[in-house]
């Protein structure tokens, strides 16, 4: 074979060969995403609850500390109370339920939160601003964040069906009893169901809010029925509508507010429990509870209690709750 | 091969003659093999292109399925805000993101078997649920009830906790692909030079026995056909190298810019739906405003990169003007003014939010139309070269046998 192939070829060739080899090494590659895809930042786990004392447990969870007598002057609250501070910062901060028709919501048409729980936090609003007080700051918490937000003091007074008992006074504060609420069961309307008896005799899926006094009741009283845990009651609607459970239960108060959204459910028996709501306020903050106890006691008092009552449940007019006083600041929990 | 017949007098194989036609048809197979040889590499070569395209479009099709999600998510939510006095055009635009998505499912679905074909299957009907969901929210939602509130909620964490989670799986499939698809093709860059090497060895040492054997000098058909071989070849390895090079530029050019814009995008929408969550979620969305800075972060760091050109800054600047209205409407809402946050939302921060996102979209839209027409582009030259190889060594073949005829003739 002749020495003479064309020497420019051949240094083509070669670096081709060179390119192709190089590129052995190189690989071109697309690094994977940057960061992190979705934000999974799970809330913290609950601290476990405390439990009261059998001794305490027998006491009525309802008594609360002596009201304030007299009321301070509206827009005048005492130097050094948590009142003062409130009308300091220029604003009262609730923690409400957003979806609980009838106790508070947001209604879609004007936007505004509104309801039971929400008349009365705006009468202690009255109370500590005066007339034509500040717009009250509304945070819409889940059940299982009203005791977490007054602990923390995200929030000044917790408005938001919540029955006091006497687990919970051993983290938190209540102000009297202002709505006798008791637990009913939704079902479907035409399911034969008439009551938690029945539910539990068929081993029924029962919805119910996580952290809410509901679960632990079925829970103790109810092992036999499924308990299907919802992060919020509405949620439970969401479940029930879904075909996930077969019934819900919760307070009277909630169910009358679901039966109202859904034509096809039926709030159905005798109530089974007794679920007094009283206003959860921080656990230091004695100033605060008697001052609300004050409120309350006025409105029970001067007609206003029964005029939330006839806008926002109606029927029959009730007597308010009777309020329950003797708690001394040291007997938390009794 | 034996450099003399010294030793082999009388037998047949021994012969000079034959030992020329047994060299002959050796050397002229070996070219033969090149011109086959020749032909797998280039193919192979131009079909694992042809994949690492299909998987690059791919990856943009998952990417734009996934920004539609997360934008129909986005706009959900920030209607939910508005109850029922949502705006037309955002329904209009929440419905086209909407059959986006499905009609890039169902694009996807075309051609895919086993486990991907089940998340696609998995990936449509949850779609369909988000969009069921997002109905019932609507519908409450128009009737006054709270309930609309829980199914917005329900919807948006299908859409967060399973539909982007599977896309974003089938996202990095797609990516994965794209990498196997463009090593392989660099892998096969061997075979060419090696079947080349071999051919002209093959040449070099007949061409010499026959020098020695025949003291001429210059066999003119053989060193024809040496020349076409190391022309052809050199051409295939030109061409190869060429088309490679230049997917290797599409994918760490275009598709790689391509790829952080949709991510981007993607965070964008994130960052926006957990904005509004905060909203909706009133005074309580901690949670939220971690998943707005997280996804913030995110999206910083990949249109603040310092990679951009700098006829793109602009989106930088775009989205930093966003996140300033964030940091107001976050003010607002921690100083107790809720309705005014709300304003900010749909009003001005809505407008901020939309100009980045329009230029966004803009930008993924263009990259990922250059990545897709560069990657088809870069292997248009191995045809030619494929059919060159083929015909080349082929010729090369014929004219070894020439040569060596040549010789051979000269025997008798």
């Amino acid at each position: 074979m002749s020495t003479r192939s064309p020497k420019r070829l051949a240094g083509l060739v070669g670096a081709a060969v060179l390119l192709n080899l190089v590129g052995c090494s190189g690989d071109a590659t697309l690094p994977p995403p940057e960061l992190g895809e979705t934000a999974t930042t799970e809330a913290a786990a609950a601290p476990a609850q405390p439990q009261c004392s059998v001794a305490d447990a027998a006491l009525d969870p309802t008594r609360s500390y002596e009201p304030t007598e007299p009321l301070p002057m509206p827009g005048d609250m005492p130097a050094g109370s948590t009142m003062r501070k409130i009308q300091d910062r220029g604003r009262l901060i609730v923690g409400v339920s957003g979806d609980t028709l009838q106790f508070g919501a947001r209604n879609p048409i004007t936007g505004e939160i509104e309801g039971f729980d929400i008349d009365i936090l705006k009468e202690v609003n009255a109370a500590i601003f005066g007339a034509d007080p500040p717009a009250i700051e509304y945070r819409i918490i889940t059940y299982a964040d009203r005791l977490p937000n007054l602990e923390t003091e995200q929030v000044d007074l917790v408005a938001h069906t919540m029955t006091i008992n006497c687990n919970r006074w051993l983290r938190i504060a209540f102000s009297s009893e202002y709505y006798p609420a008791g637990q009913k069961v939704l079902v479907r309307r035409g399911s034969g169901y008439t009551g938690i008896d029945d539910l539990a005799l068929a081993g029924a899926r029962v919805c119910v809010p996580g952290g809410s006094t509901n679960l632990e009741f079925l829970q103790t009283d109810y092992p036999q029925i499924e308990a299907v845990e919802r992060a919020d009651i509405t949620d439970c609607l969401v479940a029930f509508q879904q075909g996930q459970a077969d019934a819900i239960t919760a307070d009277d108060t909630v169910l009358v507010g679901f039966a109202a959204q859904d034509p096809y459910a039926e709030v159905v028996g005798e109530t089974f429990t007794e679920e007094p709501y009283g206003i959860g306020i921080n656990l230091g903050q004695t100033d605060l509870v008697r001052f609300v106890n004050s409120v309350l006691d006025e409105i029970r008092a001067n007609g206003r209690w029964d005029a939330i009552y006839a806008t926002w449940v109606g029927g029959d007019p009730i007597e308010p709750p009777a309020a329950v006083y003797g708690r001394l600041p040291a007997d938390e929990g009794g | 091969m034996t450099s003399g017949g010294v030793g082999g007098s009388g037998s047949f194989a021994g012969s000079t003659p034959a030992r020329m036609r047994l060299l002959a048809i050796v050397t002229a197979t070996i070219a033969v093999l090149l011109a086959l040889f020749g032909w797998i590499a280039v193919s192979r070569r131009d079909q694992a292109l042809d994949r690492t395209g299909d998987a690059a479009a791919r990856l943009i099709s998952v990417q734009q399925i996934r920004s539609a999600v997360i934008e129909a998510d986005s706009i959900a939510t920030t209607s939910f805000l508005l109850g029922g006095l949502e705006p037309a055009d955002q329904r209009a635009r929440y419905e086209s993101r909407l059959a986006d998505a499905a009609g890039g499912l169902a694009l996807l679905f075309d051609g895919q078997a086993g486990n991907e074909r089940e998340q696609l299957v998995e990936a449509s009907s949850t779609l369909n649920e988000f969009s069921g969901l997002v109905e019932q929210a609507r519908a409450n939602n128009r009737q006054g009830f709270p309930v609309g509130a829980a199914y917005q909620r329900q919807a948006s964490a299908l859409v967060r906790t399973d539909l982007l989670v599977s896309l974003s799986e089938l996202e990095q499939q797609a990516r994965a692909e794209v990498n196997d698809n463009i090593a392989s093709a660099h892998q096969i860059g061997w075979l060419l030079p090696l079947a080349g090497l071999i051919t002209l060895a093959a040449m070099a040492s007949g061409g010499w026995w026959l020098f020695q054997r025949t003291r001429r000098i210059l066999n003119v058909p053989l060193t024809l056909g040496a020349v076409i071989c190391v022309a052809v070849v050199g051409y295939g390895l030109i061409a190869m190298g060429d088309s490679v090079g230049r997917a290797d530029d599409a994918v760490t050019g275009d598709l790689f810019l391509a790829d952080r814009d949709s991510q981007a995008r993607v965070g964008a929408f994130q960052a926006r739906s957990d904005e509004a969550l905060t909203l909706i979620n009133r005074g309580n969305g901690t949670v939220n405003e971690q998943g707005f800075q997280q996804a913030r972060s995110r999206v910083d760091a990949l249109v603040n990169d310092g990679i951009r050109a700098s006829t793109q800054r602009d989106l930088g600047n775009l989205f930093d003007q966003y996140v300033a209205a964030h940091e107001t409407l976050r003010a607002l809402d921690t100083a107790g003014d809720w309705d005014g946050a709300v304003a900010l939302l749909i009003g001005d921060s809505a407008t901020l939010f939309d100009n980045f996102s329009a230029d966004i979209e803009t930008s993924v839209t263009s990259r990922a139309a250059d990545a897709q027409r560069n990657l088809a582009d870069a292997s248009s030259g191995l045809s030619a070269a494929r059919w060159a190889i083929l015909i080349g060594a082929l010729s090369a073949a014929a004219l070894v046998a020439v040569g060596y005829g040549q010789r051979l003739r000269e025997y008798r």
